[in-house]
């Protein structure tokens, strides 16, 4: 048989599992008993009062390869066999995950083959959580006791633990009996037993504060073994005695009260009837998260945004505090986002990835912690780097590490070193993740640096946007029209010293008025960098406006604007009698984005049409759909070619264009249209797949 | 430094390796981009449930949310089994991210109630990706726990080889072919688009070929102790021809059979590559390498091209850098290295449309032409 004793900490659990397992064994049985609690003292009452290796720092020492059941499972009076969870230190790692932990190296370990009659599990009650309530579950246990006094929160803890048993109950009841350990309050003994009364679960054994429990445990023995004639050691014998008559199938479900009832049931000392709390079976809606304090708060989209964001930045280590698993899946993204580039720009420079690193917490770090191995991590790179910046996922959030402290300790160890820190499992969503390394680096940005004229310095935070296409070659282009350069930018691809020196690149411009570069805009405000009123312009229309506008900031003269309108007017005037009188369908999420598209095209005199989900908008020669994507297509009518500006997927339409950068943007587009208008058709390749 | 793939993606390409299994991932969706590789790798078209998939469709999950992590996540892991069913997919491995297993939840009770799932224990995975390949691929075996049949004399499984060794179909391809040739029926090749009822059948083999020895001793282990299938193994991938022959000497002296086939196409290939060494009129005497992979790779690879081409092995800027994808093409652009020579997993550089195996013949000619071509 296997015993799970619960009840609140310090109520006596150890001393009364230890004191069992003494009984049982004397009566003949082999017997083993499992200490669940961090503190690692269930069995020394067992052990002749010595401390044995606990299976979590066992697990953390030594390798799968090299475990064995001997070095865990100690042997103790009377054959008894013992064994300690342990847990991490206390402020760190996770004790739960260490009873997980436990229980499946046992397992893997072949504890079963050990042969006992009896297996009794002392655990806490107090935390009740999954990890601790592993024991309960009907695979380890075949019975549950309850230590408890009269006292409130020792009784609100046994009620709890109802409530937790009734979770494994689907093959009848687990919790066999209370156990009363007496503190000597008034009408002690009534009140536990309307408790018991109320809940269904019976009094098995009743004990008396004794000295003779002070006095054995401090010579390492069980008051069973020490005094076997006292009437306390046959107290714990009649309780093994009704253990061994014990079988789990007679076992009713208990009935725990609801907080309001187990409150009236200890103002009152009398309670009518049965406790009234069930479990709750409601449909869990999943749509509609509920906001829950303490738990992660936007799984994953954080870590990931902020390692996207922090990666741009070439020549620093970005520390990804996770499992290796995680460190991996970020480098990927990164990756990706650089592979990106190279395809847009061929030309361009792309750091090479090997800056992103991970501490790769194991299975154990989610036990004791993952501190060790954050400063390990980091004591390694400071060697070599100056700037370091470290984002913690969602793993070092749950577990509890204090990363901040182990960064502070570094930094005071290592002056004039920085390690920037976002604890990107804080935020609430990917954009916060952004804005907190923006924030983090623009630190670092120099304050007594001064300003060249001859820069202009675009700010994205959306990198493919800017970079794909040939968006960067055409604003070079329109700059040296004026003689102007781009600065290095912020944040992509950009060097520490890059970000130091911000201000020397001038004014600034936004790549697009999108949420995340205003955000960026006003942290880099409040350091002293100016921008220009007007973001990057788009098409044709936008450029002259933009132009416009930078000459008259920077003072310069140039007949640029004419050479604009004399190159498109040529285009138009080319392409416009095959694309005239065509009809051209646009779907945009945002359509104020995409006019540009819809002007170059009506400059052709193509018949446009803009289709869009969301608020209406009473705009000649859009249709505003109140509904689905598939509501969406099913309003394109018959057309000459749809231009897919929001990534459906739908067959036979044109993709949006990657260039949107100035007036050859327009060009480049009116000729795609017309070669996809010219065309004969799709292709029959979809079919070799069948 | 590179963060290399860990044991937990090494794992799940093990099971999408296999046709009619998938992974069900226990978990958020930030822990489920690592493993959107294997769509590249193998690929699965049909459309499925975005609650479940996202907008990819290789891996469902479970799509665990902050106010899980305390009211428990067993009932969302349960609707993810039911709408993923075993009618879909023969086998179903539920594989629980790290945040999950904090919870506590008996995941491993209600797969057991799911017919056709099991629960891989993520915690006890070996930590580098071939370990986790291997270990996932043993567990399922023994999950199967397949009844052994009347032994296939000529029978032979593929093992050690994954669905992330570069252009793996082409490779498996090839060497299914010379042994077809050489009278061996290949019945199996574990974790490399196999079915789980090749798997059922793969204890009736008589031998084991090992592709790649990190991606299996564990498994060839299990097959040698419980269903006496005997091992073929030399200590190396099939890289570069040296490698190659070896094991086609290795399994005629095992079983006694010589794959004579499989050898007059090594030495016609070797013509091959003479002939178009000797037309680019290049060199490679003294250009410098760098090889990025495991050690069952690397070894062959450094060996073939020392002993074979007299070129120098060298970290510092190297001539040409043989890497995994991603890794190859980032160093080349940033100035790393004169070319970046993709040789694996993780590799976004596209669909391989011509053969671009590693290992194999087709990997020789693959290995040549990036060394004497300029693209």
């Amino acid at each position: 048989m296997r015993i799970a004793v619960y009840g609140k900490g310090g109520i006596g659990k150890s001393t009364v599992t230890s004191n069992l397992s003494y009984c049982l064994s004397k009566k003949g049985h082999r017997v083993m008993q499992i200490g669940c609690d961090p503190k690692c003292d269930s069995t020394r009452p067992l052990l002749r009062g010595r401390f044995q290796t606990t299976v979590t720092r066992y697990i953390r020492d030594t390798p799968p390869s090299k475990r064995r059941l001997e070095d865990i499972v100690a042997e103790g009076t009377d054959g008894i066999l013992c064994v300690e969870a342990g847990g991490p230190r206390p402020g760190t790692g996770c004790a739960g995950k260490g009873i997980i932990s436990m229980f499946s190296t046992l397992e893997r370990m072949g504890v079963d083959s050990l042969g006992t009659d009896f297996t009794l599990y002392d655990v806490l009650g107090d935390v009740v959580c999954g990890g601790f309530s592993i024991p309960m579950r009907p695979e380890h246990s075949d019975i549950v006791l309850i230590v408890t006094s009269g006292e409130y929160m020792s009784l609100f803890a046994a009620n709890n633990i109802m409530k937790g048993s009734l979770q494994f109950e689907k093959d009848g009841g687990r919790v066999a009996g209370l156990i009363l350990n007496r503190r000597g309050l008034d009408n002690e003994d009534g009140l536990v037993e309307e408790f018991s009364k109320a809940t269904g679960v019976p009094i098995l054994g009743r004990l008396d504060r004794s000295e003779l429990f002070r006095t054995s445990e401090a010579t390492g023995r069980t008051l069973s073994e020490s005094y076997p004639d006292s009437s306390e050691a046959r107290t714990f014998m009649d309780l093994a005695n009704t253990l061994c008559g014990l079988s789990a199938s007679g076992i009713g479900s208990p009935a725990p009260l609801t907080d309001m009832e187990l409150d009236s049931l200890y103002s009152q000392g009398r309670f009518e009837g049965r406790g009234t709390f069930v479990e709750e079976t409601v449909e869990r809606s999943y749509s509609d998260p509920l906001p829950v304090m303490g738990a992660p708060r936007r799984i994953g989209k954080g870590p990931v945004a902020a390692v996207l964001e922090a990666g741009k930045v070439t020549d620093i280590p970005v520390v990804i505090h996770g499992t290796k698993s995680c460190g991996f899946t970020m480098l990927n993204e990164v990756s990706e986002q650089r592979i990106a580039h190279i395809l847009s720009d061929p030309g361009a420079f792309v750091a090479p990835g090997d800056n992103i690193v991970s501490t790769d917490m194991s299975a154990e770090s989610s036990v004791f912690g993952g501190n060790d191995r954050l400063r390990e991590t980091l004591e390694g790179l400071l060697e070599d780097n100056v700037v370091i910046i470290v984002i913690a996922t969602c793993l070092p959030g749950m577990i509890g590490d204090d990363c901040s402290k182990v960064i502070s300790d570094l930094e005071s160890k290592n002056p004039g070193h920085r390690i920037l820190y976002v604890d990107a499992n804080r935020v609430d969503s990917g954009f916060d993740a952004h804005m907190e390394v923006i924030r983090a680096f623009s630190e670092l940005i120099d304050p007594g640096v001064e300003p060249e004229d001859v820069y202009l310095n675009v700010v994205d935070d959306n990198f493919i946007s800017f970079n794909k296409g040939d968006n960067r070659k055409h604003l070079s282009s329109l700059l040296s029209e004026i003689g102007m350069v781009l600065g290095p930018g912020f944040l992509n691809d950009c060097s520490v010293d890059d970000i130091r020196n911000l201000r020397r690149y001038g004014m600034s411009v936004l790549c697009e008025s999108s949420r995340d570069n205003l955000a960026t805009k006003g942290i880099l405000e409040s350091k002293g960098i100016e921008f220009m009123g007007n973001s990057l312009p788009r098409g044709y229309s936008e450029t002259l406006e933009w132009m416009r506008e930078l000459m008259s900031l920077k003072g310069k003269g140039s007949n640029i604007l004419e050479r604009i309108s004399e190159e498109y007017d040529g285009c138009v005037s080319r392409y416009s009698k095959d694309l005239s009188g065509r009809r051209i369908d646009i779907l945009s999420w945002d359509p104020r984005k995409d006019a540009w598209i819809a002007d170059a095209l009506s400059d052709c005199g193509c018949d446009v049409i803009i289709h869009t989900l969301g608020a209406s908008d009473s705009r000649d020669r859009r249709i505003t759909v109140h509904g689905s994507m598939e509501d969406l297509t099913n309003s394109v009518g018959p057309s000459d070619a749809v231009i897919d500006c929001m990534s459906t997927d739908i067959a036979g339409t044109m993709e949006k264009p990657d260039t949107w950068l100035s007036h050859r943007a327009s060009m480049e587009l009116i000729r795609r249209v017309w070669s996809f208008v010219m065309s004969k058709g799709e292709g029959s390749w979809a079919a070799w797949g069948d | 430094m590179y963060t290399k793939p860990s044991g937990f993606i090494g794992a799940a390409m093990a099971v999408q390796g296999i046709r009619d299994a998938t992974v069900v991932l226990h978990g958020q969706n930030g822990c489920r981009k690592g493993l959107l590789a294997g769509q590249s790798l193998m690929v699965r078209t049909e459309r499925r449930d975005p609650e479940f998939y996202g907008r990819d469709m290789s891996v469902p999950y479970s799509n665990i949310r902050p106010e899980d992590y305390y009211r428990g996540t067993i009932q969302k892991l349960e609707r993810v089994l039911d709408h993923v069913s075993a009618e879909e997919y023969a086998l179903r491995v539920v594989m629980c991210s790290p945040g999950i297993s904090l919870v506590g939840d008996d995941c491993r009770n209600l797969s057991s109630s799911k017919q056709g799932s099991m629960v891989l224990d993520t915690d006890d995975l070996p930590e580098d990706c071939p370990g986790g390949f291997d270990s996932c691929i043993r567990s399922i075996v023994k999950h199967l726990s397949p009844s052994p049949g009347k032994r296939i004399p000529n029978g032979v499984n593929i093992i050690g080889l994954s669905i992330m060794h570069k252009d793996w179909s082409s490779y498996l391809h090839e060497l299914s072919h010379l042994l077809k040739d050489a009278g061996f029926k290949v019945i199996c090749a574990l974790g490399a688009g196999c079915t789980t009822e090749q798997i059922g059948q793969s204890v009736n083999a008589s031998y084991n070929i090992i592709v790649d020895p990190m991606y299996s001793p564990r498994t060839a282990e299990l097959y040698e102790s419980e269903y006496g299938v005997k091992t073929i193994s030399i200590s190396r991938c099939p890289v570069g021809y040296d490698a190659i022959e070896e094991l086609f000497q290795q399994i005629g002296k095992t079983t006694g059979v010589i794959p004579e086939h499989g050898l007059s196409m090594l030495r016609k290939s070797k013509r091959r590559g003479y002939e178009g060494i000797v037309a680019s009129g290049k060199s490679m005497r003294g250009r410098t390498f760098s090889i990025i992979a495991d050690e069952s790779t690397e070894k062959p690879l450094r060996a073939w091209l020392e002993d074979s081409f007299g070129m120098v092995e060298c970290d510092d800027h190297p001539d040409y850098l043989f890497a995994p994808g991603d890794i190859a093409r980032l160093e080349e652009a940033s100035g790393g290295c004169g070319k970046g020579v993709d040789i694996g997993f993780p590799s976004s550089s596209g669909s391989d449309f011509l053969k671009r195996p590693l290992m194999g013949l087709e990997g020789c000619m693959y290995i040549l032409d990036a060394l004497f071509n300029d693209r």
